[in-house]
């Protein structure tokens, strides 16, 4: 006998029954009553306490459906693993999704097949440094690999949970590869316009400043006699230098352009 | 009190424009110049005088032993009564300004090309200037 519905159920039996009504309440029973006890007071009191507790298990159930969906519709990838065998006791469908594995598929593995090879003794590491410490929160950066073995570079923030008599760990796993490969490729291009800057600063005005002075004595006739000639070639050999410097910040400048073009 | 300029840097073509620059404005007419931090230091370190004024004319960016550590070096013996050492650098750096200006022996820093007109002003600079009143 299924017992459904909105409404809490109170079963009168008499002695002979008692067994089947013990049994019954599992079955959704709220409450029973023995028929050769049965005084008004009785009656009333068990229907008034039956009604109280039928809406509090209620609001402990929605609450229940309401934490379920949150694991369950969280847009980000979630699991729950056993921290003695790393078998996966309950996955999200943002997992299921992201990482190609079928809810069954994820029941039958291990955390570590998830995992570029080299990405193992990471992952025992931080699984040992886990267990020494009780209601221990971690965070950092690991690789997984989905079903296809593409990897991924993910931000792991993992806590301690009891699940049923297991000890285990929840864990939500952020995809960040590309918000890594944007950051990687962004610093490349710091470090060049670094380059830039120290050149503009420190090089180029080098050769400028010296056509500048020599310029300057020329225009003072402060050169000795019948060297013009001489001062004029250091005057020109400093404006190739000069010219070769832009060039070499000018190509430095399309490296960057053509990079962020790219992306 | 006998004068010695020295100009230390490794272009030698602002050696040759400063040495002009200098016989122009009668700052000196026969200074000493080193290629290198290194040439300057070995020349200081055999034949430093307390009785003896040394201006020198620093360039920041050289190769081997650049400016800052000639300084570092010679902070050991030199002393600011009679070592005055005016900072000289084509580039444009605020850091290198700042730097300058912490040194006890540093008087200056300048931007290249240093003129005739600037080595006739430093001929007034309080710290120098009774080395050229005779």
């Amino acid at each position: 006998m299924a017992l459904k519905g909105n409404v809490p159920i109170i079963a009168l039996t008499g002695y002979s029954d008692l067994n089947f009504a013990t049994r019954s309440i599992s079955s959704g029973l709220s409450d029973y009553l023995i028929k050769e006890d049965l005084t008004p007071t009785i009656l009333y009191k068990s229907v008034v306490y039956n009604i109280e507790r039928y809406r509090y298990i209620k609001t402990i159930k929605e609450s229940e459906r309401r934490y379920s969906d949150l694991f369950q519709l969280s847009p980000i990838p979630m699991w729950v693993y056993d921290i003695e065998t790393l078998r996966f006791l309950d996955v999200n469908q943002s997992a299921i999704r992201h990482y190609g594995y079928s809810k069954e598929e994820f029941l039958s593995m291990t955390i570590m097949e998830i995992r570029p090879e080299e990405e193992i003794a990471k992952l025992e590491e931080a699984i040992r440094n886990s267990k020494e410490k009780e209601n221990h929160y971690f965070e950092g950066e690991f690789r997984h690999k989905n079903k296809s073995g593409r990897e991924m570079i993910v931000d792991i923030r993992s806590n301690p949970i009891n699940y049923g008599d297991r000890k285990a760990e929840v864990v939500l796993a952020h995809d960040i590869t590309e918000r890594v490969l944007h950051e990687r490729t962004i610093e490349k291009q710091n470090e060049k316009l670094k380059d830039i800057a120290w050149i503009q600063s420190h090089v180029v005005r080098a050769p400028l400043a010296r056509m500048m002075g020599l310029i300057k004595l020329l225009t003072d006739h402060a050169v000795p006699e019948g060297s013009e000639e001489e001062y004029l070639q250091h005057i020109l050999n400093s404006a190739y230098e000069l010219d070769e410097i832009i060039r070499e910040l000018a190509g430095k400048t399309r490296q960057i352009k053509d990079k962020s073009e790219i992306e | 009190m006998n004068m010695i300029t020295m100009l230390i840097d490794d272009d030698e073509i602002f050696i040759m424009m400063s040495k002009r620059m200098m016989e122009s404005s009668q700052f000196d007419e026969q200074p000493l110049a080193f290629t290198g931090g290194k040439s300057a230091l070995d020349y200081l370190e055999q034949n430093y005088s307390e009785n003896t004024a040394y201006i020198m004319f620093l360039d920041i960016n050289m190769p081997q032993m650049n400016g800052w550590e000639f300084l570092n070096a010679i902070e050991g013996f030199a002393d600011p009564s009679n070592t005055f050492v005016f900072m000289t650098t084509s580039s444009i750096d605020d850091e290198d300004i700042a730097r300058a200006g912490e040194n006890t022996l540093v008087v200056k820093f300048l931007s290249k090309p240093v003129l005739s007109e600037t080595f006739a002003q430093l001929k007034e600079e309080p710290k120098i200037s009774h080395f050229f009143k005779n």
